[in-house]
């Protein structure tokens, strides 16, 4: 008898946590204030020990990410060098089609993108679970942020806001695989839809038309059709492959995010709480447009940022 | 409190844990990936204090992992309680003294926790976990939880030092001996 009331005892504890495990997920998922409230409490009082914590071991940090990343901090460095080149010639360029966007947008009346207001942000984490593509930015809902509020770094888009504490928010990289944005293309009136695909891997675009042709290196930027959380006109990358399908007509389209999203240090949170603010940018942005913001207010921050490393 | 009692002992060695999981865990990464030690800590604690009591320290830590996560709350908490519960059954019909059974059932059950953990979110409705990238996933967190079960273990012989008789299943003269 008490062989088998020491073996049910485990069970019922098991089944226990079971079942407070199901009814936190229950909770959960039909929403409601009290588990994301208890999360942002949660991260605001756990912050400033992530910080000390991090700043006192960042260099132990740094060492080992430096030795379980270096063949690809060499194929980095020797990318960048390369585009950094390519960039110093195109900059002479964008500088003078920026300034005749500009003007054009002017002449009709229509907000720029880089005329939102934005909010400065120093990333302070990448992803927390290794399921989801997030980062954690250290500016919340003191500073004026919004759940759904787009982020962009200097030059185009990074996700947007899924949940704001005080000082904390995380964002949903553009590259995770449930993100989605509507595209349209530089230089065409093809518009589609563009999914995440994970870290490392392109956007895999959906066309609106699938038998429309999209040539390789093609800018895209965000489409800003009814509906859609985003601002029209911010840059989000340009075609890496245009593939068309055998025995049907139409192309399997990916394309590369024009933001390195695996090193970020500080990225812009567009403080727009409609995306209609943020409509009518001008659709005159070229492959590599500069159409991020640029203008806005900026807010000084005191957090110090870290180029966190980002599986995106 | 008695100091000596397993739940304070244990609080102690989650809050550590947890603290180090958080605080410098979170941006050491291996291939993109984050270790996950505390999965680690609840199937270690079923291991050395029996299926239990790894099932309350795996619900415990995993859940206030889940506080730092906007995975649905409460996910990691069912998955680590069940693969605790389940790894800490397994030690108990091997026995005490099998000095692999710690390393090898911590590896299996981080390995088991991963997939079952991408199993229940696509069943609940997140997007993208099944792909072969969960493949990578498993191996880091299953070896890197391997590595850390030698000192999770001490940890764990700590926290169930004066608890051992009452244990269910200790490998009380286990991996770590």
């Amino acid at each position: 008898m008490a062989v088998s009331r020491r073996s049910a005892r485990p069970r019922f504890t098991l089944v226990v946590l079971i079942v407070a495990s199901l009814t936190l997920i229950t909770l959960d998922i039909r929403g409601g204030g009290t588990i994301p409230s208890v999360r942002g409490r949660a991260r605001d009082v756990f912050a400033p020990v992530q910080s000390a914590a991090s700043s006192a071991t960042h260099p132990v940090t740094d060492f080992f990410n430096g030795v379980f990343q270096y063949q690809s901090l060499k194929a980095d460095n020797a990318r960048l060098r390369a585009q950094i080149a390519q960039l110093e010639a195109q900059q002479i360029q964008d500088q003078y089609l920026e300034q005749t966007n500009k003007d054009l947008n002017d002449l009709l009346k229509l907000p720029f993108v880089g005329d939102i207001p934005f909010v400065a942000a120093p990333v302070i984490a990448g992803p927390e679970s290794n399921f989801q593509l997030t980062i954690v930015i250290g500016r919340g809902s003191s500073s004026g942020i919004l759940t759904g509020m787009t982020v962009v770094a200097g030059s185009g888009l990074v996700g947007r806001v899924i949940e704001v504490s005080d000082n904390q928010s995380t964002v949903l990289l553009l590259t995770d695989a449930s993100s989605s944005v509507g595209i349209q293309f530089a230089g065409a009136q093809v518009v589609g839809v563009a999914t995440g695909q994970g870290a490392g891997h392109p956007l895999a675009v959906t066309l609106a038309e699938p038998n429309a042709t999209v040539p390789v290196g093609t800018g895209a930027v965000t489409s800003g059709l009814e509906g859609s959380p985003y601002p029209r006109g911010i840059p989000v990358g340009t075609v890496s492959s245009s593939i068309a399908q055998v025995g049907v007509q139409a192309h399997v389209v990916s394309i590369s995010p024009i933001v390195d999203l695996g090193r970020l240090s500080y990225v812009d949170v567009l403080v727009s709480t409609s995306q209609t603010e943020g409509n009518g940018a001008g659709g005159a942005v070229s492959s590599g447009g500069v159409a991020g913001p640029g203008a806005g207010e900026a807010t000084t921050t005191t957090s110090v940022p870290t180029t966190t490393t980002v599986p995106g | 409190m008695n100091p000596e009692s397993p739940w304070l002992r244990g609080a102690v060695v989650v809050a550590v844990i947890f603290l180090l999981h958080e605080a410098v865990l979170r941006s050491l990464r291996i291939d993109g990936i984050r270790p996950d030690l505390l999965l680690g800590l609840g199937i270690v604690a079923a291991l050395v204090g029996g299926p239990e009591a790894g099932a309350v320290v795996a619900f415990v830590a995993c859940l206030l992992g889940d506080l730092f996560v906007n995975t649905p709350f409460g996910l990691s908490a069912l998955v680590g309680c069940t693969v605790a519960y389940v790894a800490g059954s397994v030690q108990a019909a091997l026995g005490p003294n099998q000095r692999w059974s710690i390393p090898v059932l911590v590896g299996l059950g981080s390995a088991a926790g991963e997939a079952m953990w991408a199993s229940l979110g696509t069943v609940l409705g997140l997007q993208g976990l099944l792909r072969p990238h969960l493949l990578v996933i498993v191996v880091v967190v299953s070896s890197v939880n391997v590595v850390a079960a030698l000192p999770l273990t001490v940890l764990a012989r700590w926290v169930f030092a004066g608890d051992a008789d009452q244990a269910t299943g200790p490998a009380t003269r286990g991996f770590a001996s």
